[in-house]
């Protein structure tokens, strides 16, 4: 247009550091605790663990008959966890190249797995059973049925107690006792739950298009509205200030120093041309990196600017990203199986 | 209310499959499952049947409504449909085709709602139509008094009456008029078996634009409060109006005068005379007069014979439109030369509404629309009634606009956009409602209203 110039983002590019493929759509990628490796499953079942430093393929194992939903690795020990629709969760032991335990959770899809941050327990969502397991895959609690199928499970950071999540209701749970804590009711569909590091609040994101903090403590609730989309992609900063979450094409960052996000302004991030899927704060940085559904990446400082530093491209729908122990490193899967690792070096000071 | 357009799609279709338990719903989908079709199909059962669950795509479920926080109706949805074809989508890459079969209980509203609700729903499945099983020997158990039948009717594309071998021919032709009556725009197949072509079944186009109003157009007509219509020829003064006894004991009436003794010229009428019957009858017993214009009246016909005067101000065509067909009183219109013969008839398919809660109002008006009414007038309806409209399809003609628009809704959410250029085609508006208490006359009107 005469008289305008259109302001172009030309971001510098993000090194690339090894790209493979699984059999089908990657579903679910994780790091294990020294960085040595990267394992991901795929919608076929298959697992793979590949040297993070080369992506060579270390181990493949079919895991899962009817597809895997999602691995995750041990956080000291190296053994990781895969769940799947099959009714079960695998216990693995990464250099013996084989199988420790079957657990059965109980229903056919096993939908979400979480260690606890100490290591000692994994939590098991398949349907409306919720089970907690001992690192070698003894059951400790199996808790009464669910209502409605779980949405999410988290576990509060450094602690043993368990959030979980489904069609009206947040419950939280011990190890120690087969009833709820607490429960909260929310008349509606959550989607994921993010317990901020320092567990003042717990959100989660929804069908219904809204972000709803609970100060925990006390069971103060606070909605955020006017997303375009149901939100899913939630995501904290190591200091629990700032929650980014998705629901459309932009990722909307509240800032919860303070009194907290309450009538403030968020900072928006816009680049992505599709629905945001996935993104995932640094584990000590402030980087978040981020992917959409038409496969585009990028790495923001979104306390410092509102522009990618950075950015890449994977052929299909970033299905998930996760950052590398030490933070240098971040992997990012898709939709067509692709499985990249990427070098997260500041380039810009 | 939503405004979506989509065309080249690339998104997978999906078929639900409705049907009270016992209507054939298994039999059908594995007839479906073992058939040579040549279409990978992944099926997502609400109720275990005898499907090989063995088979990788089948993928037991189990029915979850979400309402939202904000209670509207609209967006409540089927939450395990969401969570199983998220992950379904995973493998897009091994099937073709979804079939979603619902329990015997479900209502459809909310499966329907989940494909137009949901973005991701959205982008990536088509809803492509609702199929429904009846049991044409025990529907009848259920048909009056359950909702869940009536709405599983009503949101249909396509409805298999099945199990027709238990069944006399009369009885299906019975249940045939009655399902008809509730909903008028699906096709009705008859099966034994659950034995329907695939291709009635899957990629029916129920909820595509393009084809929103491919259906038999004979299942398009309005129903009408009158079964008859005929044109004579008269003369000014008086005629009389005979009738023997008959199956009813009285009879409604309107004459009006129409241009010229042709279809064409009956069918400019026809709505007013629709309008006239929705008004307070003038009971009219045996010797009475009846005259032609603004007045609708309610012959009694309880003698053996009854003869009414009708009284012509002045030479033309007349349009007399019965209640009943006359035949069924021998009726004879003879004036002072003898009796009378209509130049035009025509029979009008009966209307139910008095005695189904759930309905179909098909309106057909020539003429354009001012959009910014028509847009107040829909808005309104759906703020006010879109919980008890099920689905409405329909091709307007907005004023100053050279394509046709097309639109199609499930409660409401409205789905609407130009389609192609009307050209030499006579310009006017179609459309059919299909739902619950709908008031026939008010929907009418009001539609009217919006003509310029």
């Amino acid at each position: 247009m005469p008289g305008l110039i259109e302001r172009q983002t030309i971001a510098p590019a993000i090194p690339q550091i090894w790209r493979s493929s699984l059999d089908e759509s990657a579903v679910s990628a994780d790091w294990s605790a020294s960085g040595a490796w990267l394992a991901a499953v795929s919608a076929s079942g298959t697992v793979c663990v590949f040297d993070a430093a080369n992506g060579s393929c270390l181990q493949q194992l079919p895991a899962h008959r009817f597809g895997a939903t999602q691995i995750v690795w041990h956080p000291q020990h190296a053994r990781f966890a895969t769940a799947g629709q099959d009714g079960f969760v695998r216990l693995w032991e990464a250099r013996l190249d084989g199988l420790v335990r079957e657990l059965d959770c109980g229903a056919e899809w096993v939908e979400h797995i979480a260690w606890s941050g100490s290591g000692r327990l994994l939590a098991t969502a398949a349907g409306r059973k919720l089970k907690v397991w001992t690192k070698e895959g003894e059951l400790i609690r199996e808790y009464p049925e669910h209502p409605n199928t779980i949405a999410a499970i988290a576990w509060k950071t450094g602690t043993e107690e368990l959030a979980s999540a489904c069609y009206g209701q947040l419950q939280f749970w011990t190890p120690e006792q087969s009833e709820a804590l607490r429960t909260f009711s929310w008349k509606g569909s959550m989607l994921s739950l993010a317990w901020s590091p320092d567990g003042r609040y717990l959100c989660h994101g929804n069908q219904d298009a809204t972000v709803h903090f609970w100060i925990v403590k006390t069971g103060t609730e606070l909605q955020m509205w006017g997303y375009p989309t149901k939100v899913r992609e939630l995501a904290w900063d190591h200091r629990s200030r700032y929650l980014a979450t998705g629901g459309g094409s932009s990722i909307t960052v509240w800032d919860c120093s303070g009194k907290g996000p309450a009538n403030t302004k968020p900072t928006v991030l816009n680049f992505h041309q599709s629905p945001v899927t996935h993104f995932a704060y640094q584990r000590t940085g402030g980087v978040l990196a981020s992917g959409c559904d038409r496969g585009q990446l990028a790495l923001w400082k979104p306390s410092k600017r509102t522009e990618p530093d950075a950015i890449a491209d994977l052929s299909a729908s970033i299905t998930g990203i996760s950052w590398s122990p030490d933070d240098s490193l971040f992997a990012a899967i898709a939709g067509d199986g692709s499985v990249a690792v990427y070098s997260a070096l500041d380039r810009t000071g | 209310m939503e405004a979506v357009a989509l065309n080249n799609d690339a998104r997978v279709p999906v078929t639900v499959l409705t049907g009270f338990l016992g209507s054939g719903k298994t039999t059908l989908l594995n007839r479906i499952l073992t058939e040579e079709h040549g279409k990978r199909i992944a099926v997502i059962e609400n109720e275990f049947g005898e499907v090989g669950v063995d088979q990788e795509l089948v993928i037991g479920a189990e029915e979850e409504i979400f309402e939202m926080n904000n209670g509207c109706i609209c967006c409540t949805v089927r939450g395990d449909l969401i969570r199983i074809l998220g992950n379904l989508m995973k493998r897009r890459d091994k099937f073709d085709y979804i079939l979603v079969e619902t329990t015997g209980m479900a209502d459809p509203g909310p499966v329907a709602q989940t494909f137009f609700v949901d973005d991701e729903m959205q982008a990536k499945l088509r809803l492509d139509g609702i199929v429904t099983l009846v049991d044409a020997r025990h529907v009848w158990q259920h048909i009056d008094d359950s909702d869940e039948v009536k709405e599983q009717i009503a949101f249909a594309d396509v409805i298999l009456l099945n199990k027709i071998d238990l069944v006399t021919p009369a009885e299906v032709d019975k249940l045939e008029a009655r399902i008809r009556s509730m909903n008028a725009a699906a096709k009705v197949y008859r099966t034994q078996n659950s034995a329907a072509e695939i291709d009635r079944v899957l990629n029916v186009g129920g909820f595509n634009l393009d084809r929103a109003l491919e259906v038999d157009p004979k299942f398009m007509e309005p129903e009408y409060p009158f079964e008859w219509a005929g044109v004579y020829s008269l003369n000014a003064g008086s005629s009389k109006l005979r009738f023997d006894i008959g199956p009813d004991p009285s009879m409604s009436i309107a004459v009006l005068p129409v241009e010229a003794p042709t279809r064409e010229a009956l069918q400019t009428v026809e709505m007013d005379a629709v309008l006239l019957f929705s008004e307070e009858a003038r009971p009219l017993a045996s010797g009475g007069k009846i005259g032609p214009g603004r007045t609708h009246y309610e012959l009694a016909l309880d003698g053996k014979t009854t003869e009414f005067e009708v009284e012509i101000p002045q030479d033309g065509f007349y349009a007399f439109f019965t209640e009943h067909r006359p035949e069924e009183f021998q009726a004879e219109l003879r004036n002072q030369v003898g009796p009378g013969i209509a130049k035009i008839q025509r029979e009008y398919k009966p209307d139910h509404e008095h005695d189904e809660e759930v309905s179909s109002v098909g309106i057909t008006i020539p003429g354009d629309l001012d959009k910014r009414k028509f847009n107040q007038w829909m808005s309104t309806l759906l703020q006010t009634q879109g919980t008890d409209i099920f689905r409405m399809k329909g091709v307007l003609s907005l004023k100053g606009e050279a394509d046709r628009f097309v639109f199609q809704g499930v409660h409401m959410l409205f789905d609407g956009r130009p389609d192609r250029p009307w050209k030499n085609a006579e310009r006017r508006n179609q459309l059919i409602f299909i739902g619950r208490n709908l008031d026939r006359n008010q929907l009418n009107e009001g539609f009217r209203s919006c003509l310029v």
